[in-house]
């Protein structure tokens, strides 16, 4: 059909990820998408509202950038915050029982986003009735495997318990190590689930790998194009979510560059800013603006490491390679197995550590280097690599903040996904339906973005698209799951 | 004989927004009354695991501030909801209850409680005054309920509490 106006259309908000954002998608004459744009419409500020505190707020303090995956914030603010105090090397009990807290994050985090936030889109298909399509609707048709995410979620919430004090908000990390060991009672309590987790944590594997490569067709052509990927990686290569030097490679998996001591990011990573977006698009110095883009998240990992240090997920990632011929995976829908590939690798992670004595250490903090008064820090929080960069004074108080969260990393790689999804699925539409729009969602969704920690949003999300004419005026809107109403 | 039922009380809200902490100290209140069966959690919102514990009670009581200027309190009773407005990380207490009910087959009575607040647009922790004063009302009129742990006083008391 020739259409006689060229349109926009506004997704916003986005569903089912944290936080709130948008989507536009223009239409030329031809009904053919000329522009897709995901817009993330708050703006942070915690850079600004840290100027000025003492130091040792930070890493409680920045945990209130979210609610949900806040442990990430707590680390890597605590691992800047140790250079400030002497420690660049904690005693070995804090790193682990830090490790401890972090894959239990790990876990929850990616067990909450692939059973309750994704696994609908899987499970009754992307077009499905969207009063089926979301967690009621797996607790009714799927509720061993609901009662399996909200299980495995509880246990990872538990093991941060344990480390931070607290299941939201903790303080277990402090500037040079930890305030508390792990008690026997507390590592058998723990130990105790860990079998069944394991169980729970390979059938996920096993879902998302079936998945997978039963819609091989479909994801080879749903928001895949070829990419960069970055992430930490161990000095031997191997994948670390706690800390190690930056890696990133091509998508060939030709090495870009490896094990950059974190302190040294800005001589590899820009942050550039685009007019329209109030998130940042940071790209490879070397590469510049246009091509250096990158992801990070589960899907950049099991790309970029050059293997796994725990024998389940190991064995999984080579599978996950298999599929491309150990070249980096471009799938956006191949997030899910890489996600839980690493709740395989973080179980397996927390049973090795609970069963280390060293968690029963008793030298917890350690501040006998000399300080700094810049540090840089990195983490693999779930969604992807997290930089925090503080500079403080000689009075101890933040002069300087600058975060890079992981979705903000994953900016340009979600608005190629929005385009090309977006193209395929609305592009040429003679009426768009909620099913079209949730494929672009969908898109969204594999990157599990916190669109919160990007910028700061809370509240309810609901989806309107709006269009408009060659000359900006709205001809039609649909909120969802309602008809379209004209508005000329 | 009365009915003796165990009680779930989950405080939501964040403490270091002023009055948005109503819920978290009115769970701080009913654990430091330390009543048999009582249970009381805080939080700042509430998450699909916490429908296991749920499933557990009798009773639950989801307490959270609320902007509505009428009255220092309402209780109210709420009802499963399993509407597909579930958008983001957070639940819903109607939205907990569905879930719980579609897992385990059946939920729990259940009522929010909302307590005024006066100021949510600060960095602050602790309450207002008004808001205090209005958390001490809310605990002066569930504590004997929470004590008698009656599900029929309870559903008594909605009558007279529930101005919503």
């Amino acid at each position: 059909m020739t259409q006689t106006k060229s349109k926009r259309l506004v997704i916003e908000p986005v569903t089912r990820v944290e936080g709130h954002g948008k989507v536009t998608i223009h239409l030329d004459n031809e009904g053919n998408v000329a522009e897709a744009r995901l817009h993330i419409v708050e703006f942070r500020g915690f850079e600004r509202f840290m100027q000025g505190r003492p130091f040792w707020e930070l890493p409680v303090a920045v945990q209130r950038l979210c609610g949900i995956c806040p442990v990430s914030h707590h680390l890597c603010a605590s691992k800047a915050v140790d250079f400030f105090v002497g420690a660049g090397h904690v005693p070995v009990t804090a790193e682990k029982m830090r490790r401890l807290m972090h894959y239990g994050q790990t876990f929850q985090s990616h067990a909450l986003h692939f059973f309750h936030l994704s696994s609908p889109d899987l499970l009754f298909g992307f077009d499905a009735d969207a009063k089926k399509r979301n967690v009621f609707g797996v607790a009714a048709e799927f509720p061993e495997l609901a009662k399996q995410g909200i299980l495995m979620r509880k246990f990872g919430q538990e093991v941060i318990k344990a480390t931070a004090g607290k299941k939201v908000h903790g303080t277990g990390a402090i500037p040079g190590g930890i305030n508390k060991n792990l008690t026997i009672l507390e590592r058998d309590t723990l130990l105790a689930d860990v079998p069944q987790m394991k169980v729970w944590a390979r059938s996920a594997v096993e879902l998302a790998k079936s998945y997978t490569l039963e819609n091989v067709e479909l994801a080879k052509d749903f928001g895949t194009f070829p990419s960069s990927h970055m992430c930490l990686v161990r000095e031997d290569g191997a994948l670390d979510l706690y800390d190690g030097g930056l890696r990133a490679i091509d998508s060939e998996g030709e090495i870009i560059f490896d094990h950059v001591d974190n302190q040294d990011y800005l001589d590899y990573i820009v942050e550039g800013v685009k007019s329209w977006s109030y998130m940042k698009f940071p790209f490879i110095k070397s590469i510049g603006p246009e091509n250096g883009w990158y992801r990070v998240g589960p899907l950049a990992r099991i790309n970029a490491c050059t293997y796994i240090d725990t024998p389940e997920a190991e064995a999984a990632r080579k599978e996950f390679m298999a599929v491309t011929n150990g070249k980096p995976n471009p799938m956006s829908l191949a997030y899910h197995w890489a996600r839980m590939i690493e709740t395989l690798h973080a179980i397996e992670k927390i049973e090795e550590l609970l069963n280390d004595s060293d968690l029963q250490g008793t030298e917890l903090v350690d501040t006998s280097g000399e300080r700094r008064l810049e540090a840089v820090a990195i983490i693999e929080a779930p969604r992807g690599t997290l930089f925090h960069h503080y500079r403080i004074n000689e009075d101890d108080q933040v002069e300087m903040a600058n975060l890079i969260v992981s979705t903000t990393s994953n900016n340009e790689p979600m608005n190629r996904a929005v385009r090309a999804v977006a193209e395929k699925y609305i592009g040429g539409a003679k009426e768009v339906t909620e099913g079209m729009l949730n494929h672009v969602e969908v898109a969204i969704r594999a990157y599990d973005p916190c669109l919160s920690c990007a910028t700061h949003a809370m509240g309810q999300m609901p989806l309107v698209v709006e269009l408009f004419d060659a000359a900006g005026g709205l001809v039609d809107r649909r909120a969802k799951g309602l008809a379209l109403e004209a508005l000329a | 004989m009365i009915p003796i039922a165990s009680i779930l009380v989950l405080g939501f809200g964040n403490p270091g927004r002023a009055d948005d902490g109503l819920g978290p100290a009115f769970a701080d209140f009913v654990s430091a009354l330390g009543l048999a069966r009582v249970q009381a959690e805080s939080m700042y919102q509430l998450q699909v695991e916490d429908s296991l514990e749920l499933s557990l009670s009798d009773i639950v009581i989801f307490v959270d501030a609320t902007t509505d200027p009428q009255a220092a309190f309402h209780l109210c009773p709420v009802s499963a909801d399993p509407s597909p407005s579930f958008t983001s990380h957070e639940v819903s207490p109607g939205g907990l209850l569905a879930i719980a009910k579609a897992l385990h087959g059946t939920a729990p009575d259940a009522y929010l409680l909302t307590i005024r607040g006066h100021e949510f647009n600060c960095f602050r922790e602790g309450l207002s005054a008004g808001a205090a004063e209005d958390l001490a009302e809310a605990a002066a009129h569930l504590q004997p309920l929470l004590e008698a742990r009656d599900p029929e006083l309870f559903r008594a008391a909605v009558s007279a509490l529930c101005h919503g």
